[in-house]
Parts: C-alpha cells; sequence; structure tokens
C-alpha cells in the first residue's frame, strides 16, 4: 500500500516537474548569443504559429490566444470575442501594415486599431486553410479549391483555379498571391489569373514564405501528411527549383529579410550562407521548434512548452 | 478509526488516478500520432474521397440524381472522369498479418477528361494515395456524376503601373515585409497544466485532511 502511494506520488512529482520546465511564466530573460526566451505568457501555454511584420512579431496558440511582440516585450492581446464558437486554429498572418488575422474555429479575427472584427470562413475553406495578408487591406483564405477573398465585413469565396486542398497562402501583393498545398501544388495569382506552377513533388506543401517576385520558399513538413517528406523548394522568378533542406529534422518554416534566409526545422535553426545551412545554436533547450518568422530587428521563435524566443539579426 | 482507514483509502485511489491520467496525457500523443488516420483529401470534380490507415484516394462519386450528392456536395450532372487501376495494400493491423490480405483492386479517380474523352493527366499531379498504379494510362469514363457546382472567378485587378524590374541575383534583395501563413501541429502543454493544478489541488486537500 505504503510502496502504491510512493509510485503514485513519485509520477505525480514527475508530471509536475515536466510541465513546470523553464522559467518563470510570463518572463522574458536575456541569454547568451542575443537570445530572448519567454515563456508561458498567460494565454499562450502552446504556440502554434508566429507571423512578422517590419515592426511587430505575434505568437498565437491552439486556443486562439494572440502575443504581440513589439521589439522589447511581449504583450497580450484581449481574447477573441465571442468564444463560444472556439477560437482554434493554426493560420495567422499579418499585413505590412499591421492588420492581423488569426484563423479563429470556423471564422476569421480581424485584429486593427485596438479591435477584433469577426469574419465568417465560406464553405470549403476546410479545417486548416492558408492566411494571406499581402498588403494593407487584403486578406485572401485558400481552402479546398477554394479561395476566399475580404470584401469588407465578409470573406467572398471564388474559384481557386484547383480542385486541391490549399494549406498555404502567402504573396507581397494583391497581384503577387501564391497558394500551396496538396499533391505538391502550387498556383500563383497575378491580378488577372492563376497560373499552376510545376513544383517537381507531390508532396504536400503546408507553407510559404513570399519575399519578393522573385523569391518565394515553399515547403513540406506535416509528418503525418502523405506521402511523408521534408521538401524545401524556391521560387526564384521563373520556376521553382528544390533546395536540400537543412539536415536532420522537418523543416517547420522559413523567414526571410533582406538578402538573409532562415530556415526553422523541428529542432533548430539556420542561416542559409554560400548555398549551404548554418546553424544558429540556441543557449537553451527550446524544445521542438514549431514556427518561425522576422522582424526588421528579429527572428522570432515559436516552440514547444509554449516558448517564444526571439535572436537579434541586426 | 474505520471512517479514517476508509478516507484513506478514497484519497489514495483518487491520487493513483489522478497519477494514471497524467501518465496517460503525457503518452498519448505519441501513441495518438502512430495511429493517426487522415481524413478523407480534396478530389477532382465527379470525385469523392476517402481514406483508412492504408491512406487517402478518390472513387468515382456515380449519382441518378441531386439526392444522391447530399453527401457530396453539388448537383448530379453528366461529367468524364478519368480513372486509373491501382492496388492499395492494406493498412494498420491488416499488413501485420501472416500471411497479409492481398491489396484492394480499385479504380482511382486522378482527374477530369477533355471533351473527346482524352484525360488530361498531367494537367493535375495525381490525388494522393497510398495504393500502387497497375495500369500505366488511366481511362476515361463518361457518367452521371456528383460535380460540384462552381464558383465566380476572382475579379481581377484594374490594371496597374508596371512592376519594378526583379532584382539581380548578385545584389542584395529589397527587404520585403514577409508574410506568411505558419502552421503547426497542436500541443498539449495547456491541458497539461489544468491537470498539474488539479493534482495540485488534491494533493493540498489531502495533506490538510492527514494533519
Amino acid at each position: 500500500m505504503r510502496d502504491a502511494r510512493a509510485l503514485s506520488l513519485l509520477t505525480f512529482g514527475l508530471c509536475l516537474c515536466w510541465s513546470s520546465l523553464g522559467v518563470a511564466q510570463g518572463e522574458t530573460v536575456e541569454v547568451a548569443g542575443g537570445w530572448r526566451v519567454t515563456t508561458r505568457l498567460r494565454g499562450l501555454m502552446d504556440v502554434n504559429g508566429v507571423a512578422c511584420n517590419d515592426d511587430h512579431a505575434y505568437a498565437r496558440s491552439w486556443g486562439g490566444g494572440v502575443a504581440v511582440w513589439d521589439g522589447s516585450a511581449w504583450s497580450e492581446l484581449p481574447e477573441i470575442p465571442d468564444a463560444r464558437h472556439g477560437a482554434y486554429g493554426t493560420g495567422l498572418a499579418v499585413s505590412p501594415a499591421g492588420e492581423l488575422f488569426v484563423q479563429a474555429s470556423g471564422r476569421i479575427a480581424a485584429w486593427k486599431d485596438g479591435a477584433w472584427t469577426m469574419l465568417t470562413l465560406p464553405t470549403g475553406a476546410g479545417d486548416s486553410p492558408g492566411i494571406a495578408a499581402p498588403a494593407a487591406g487584403e486578406l485572401f483564405v485558400a481552402g479546398r479549391g477554394v479561395i476566399a477573398r475580404r470584401d469588407g465585413a465578409v470573406l467572398r469565396a471564388y474559384d481557386a483555379g484547383t480542385w486541391r486542398d490549399l494549406a498555404a497562402a502567402s504573396g507581397t501583393s494583391a497581384s503577387d498571391l501564391w497558394t500551396a498545398g496538396q499533391g505538391g501544388t502550387l498556383m500563383h495569382w497575378d491580378g488577372h489569373g492563376w497560373t499552376r506552377t510545376t513544383s517537381g513533388t507531390e508532396a504536400w506543401l503546408g507553407g510559404l514564405t513570399a519575399a519578393g517576385p522573385s523569391d518565394v520558399w515553399a515547403w513540406s513538413g506535416e509528418p503525418r501528411r502523405y506521402p511523408p517528406s521534408s521538401e524545401l523548394l524556391h521560387w526564384d522568378g521563373v520556376a521553382w527549383s528544390s533546395v536540400a533542406p537543412p539536415p536532420g529534422a522537418t523543416v517547420v518554416g522559413v523567414a526571410v529579410r533582406g538578402s538573409r534566409v532562415f530556415v526553422a526545422t523541428r529542432a533548430g535553426i539556420f542561416e542559409r550562407a554560400a548555398s549551404a545551412w548554418s546553424p544558429i545554436p540556441a543557449p537553451v533547450d527550446i524544445g521542438e521548434i514549431v514556427s518561425v518568422c522576422a522582424t526588421a530587428s528579429d527572428l522570432v521563435v515559436g516552440a514547444g512548452r509554449g516558448r517564444v524566443l526571439t535572436h537579434s539579426i541586426r | 478509526m474505520n471512517t479514517l482507514a476508509a478516507q484513506r483509502a478514497r484519497h489514495l485511489r483518487s491520487t493513483l488516478l489522478l497519477a494514471t491520467l497524467c501518465l496517460a496525457w503525457s503518452l498519448a500523443p505519441g501513441l495518438a500520432s502512430a495511429d493517426a488516420i487522415e481524413g478523407p483529401p480534396a478530389c477532382p470534380p465527379g470525385a469523392r474521397g476517402e481514406s483508412s490507415h492504408a491512406g487517402q484516394w478518390c472513387v468515382a462519386a456515380p449519382c441518378a440524381s441531386d439526392a444522391d450528392c447530399a453527401g457530396d456536395g453539388g448537383s448530379c450532372r453528366p461529367w468524364r472522369v478519368c480513372t486509373r487501376h491501382a492496388a492499395i495494400p492494406p493498412g494498420g493491423l491488416g499488413a501485420f498479418q501472416t500471411p497479409p490480405p492481398p491489396p484492394r483492386e480499385i479504380d482511382l479517380v486522378v482527374g477530369s477528361c477533355e471533351t473527346a474523352r482524352a484525360c488530361r493527366g498531367d494537367e493535375e499531379p495525381p490525388p494522393t494515395t497510398a495504393g500502387a498504379f497497375t495500369e500505366p494510362t488511366p481511362t476515361c469514363t463518361e457518367a452521371r456524376y456528383c460535380v460540384a457546382d462552381a464558383l465566380p472567378t476572382l475579379p481581377t485587378l484594374a490594371p496597374a503601373a508596371p512592376a519594378a524590374p526583379p532584382p539581380t541575383t548578385s545584389g542584395p534583395v529589397p527587404a520585403p515585409a514577409a508574410t506568411c501563413g505558419c502552421h503547426a501541429l497542436r500541443g498539449h502543454a495547456e491541458t497539461s497544466s489544468i491537470m498539474t493544478a488539479l493534482g495540485l489541488a488534491l494533493a493540498i486537500s489531502w495533506g490538510r485532511r492527514r494533519s
């Protein structure tokens, strides 16, 4: 009896330790190598996406908690309203002008001028749509054969140029929009029509970062999608080409700032240098990396156990 | 004394249950992902998605009237689908049987055909499937199928100023605002913390009663 009690207490203690790893909740700690580590923002226990523009970075949780980084500290945004619908999801995008869009179950929550407004996703958007905010006032949501575009207070559904499931969207303007998804699909909207481009892969492409008309990155990296793969592709303005990803782990994100290219895998951060990947060592165990983006001054990394890291790239 | 012993036994059972739940929660994501089945995939017009432990694929969605398309959406109308015969090996526990069951022979929909009944083939990449095609070329079949209603075309933009020339590859690329739709897997840290808090409350309660 006593042994059983001791065993249960030991197990419980281990669980307590496991869930309490890291520094104090909601604190940002400066560590070596230009890194700052923030843990356990109250509404952000499980960071699953980050998005950046020049000035700010945003991080979201599966449950819809959102925090903003202003270059020196993280602060939490008010709760997404009407929570009875749930605010679950992974989609997150911010426009260069600072409008933030968060997938919130079957809706998109838009944050602008200190207030949330809600947009309903059209039928066919799917469970995991790609969200892009390529310019001020512009919002595109890519789903199953559907591309929805914001028209005032509503999202209108249009033909996406393919019947395929689209899981990612990114662009630099309303006439330079990319979507990617099922079966290696890569579509480009030039403001007048869709063009299907040859990706050279049948992998599920789950991520896109469009840094310029001649600089777009796409990656697969969802290990539970079929076929399993970890592809990294680059668009140079003419064609997509396969780029060898950093070794050892699945790609989860690409961040571009000027001529600098950063790739996050589940296990580490790498910078492209002379057609090779140079690791950026993290000074602490940051757990499983889930997303990456870059402001003008910081690389921002979302990681497991509710951690958000920033690294100066000035 | 008996009451005190019963209380202690009850607390012990609660603690054991909590510890078991906590342990199960910390192990569950790994077990679940090892046994995950993707939902049905998106499919070409005239087809519906299916999935199992063996993977995902698209099969034809024949119909006689719109009522037959209630589950698939869209309407029942003449359409031409391109199919390829495939063999899908057993998935899940079936893959471990000795001898393994034979693969499932099935016609997979890989696209639509042109009006001349020529399969477009490479116009769309083939739908996701875990099986292997057993015929080298697709076959076009014309019949009534459930076909999704067409969506309008994205409005075109007014002619804009000429685009800037593409950056040279030798110089630094101008710094645009990089935007992305970033995804990752759902974590379970939040729920774990709730479990921890509940456990802590129970432990404190137990300690107080003992004292």
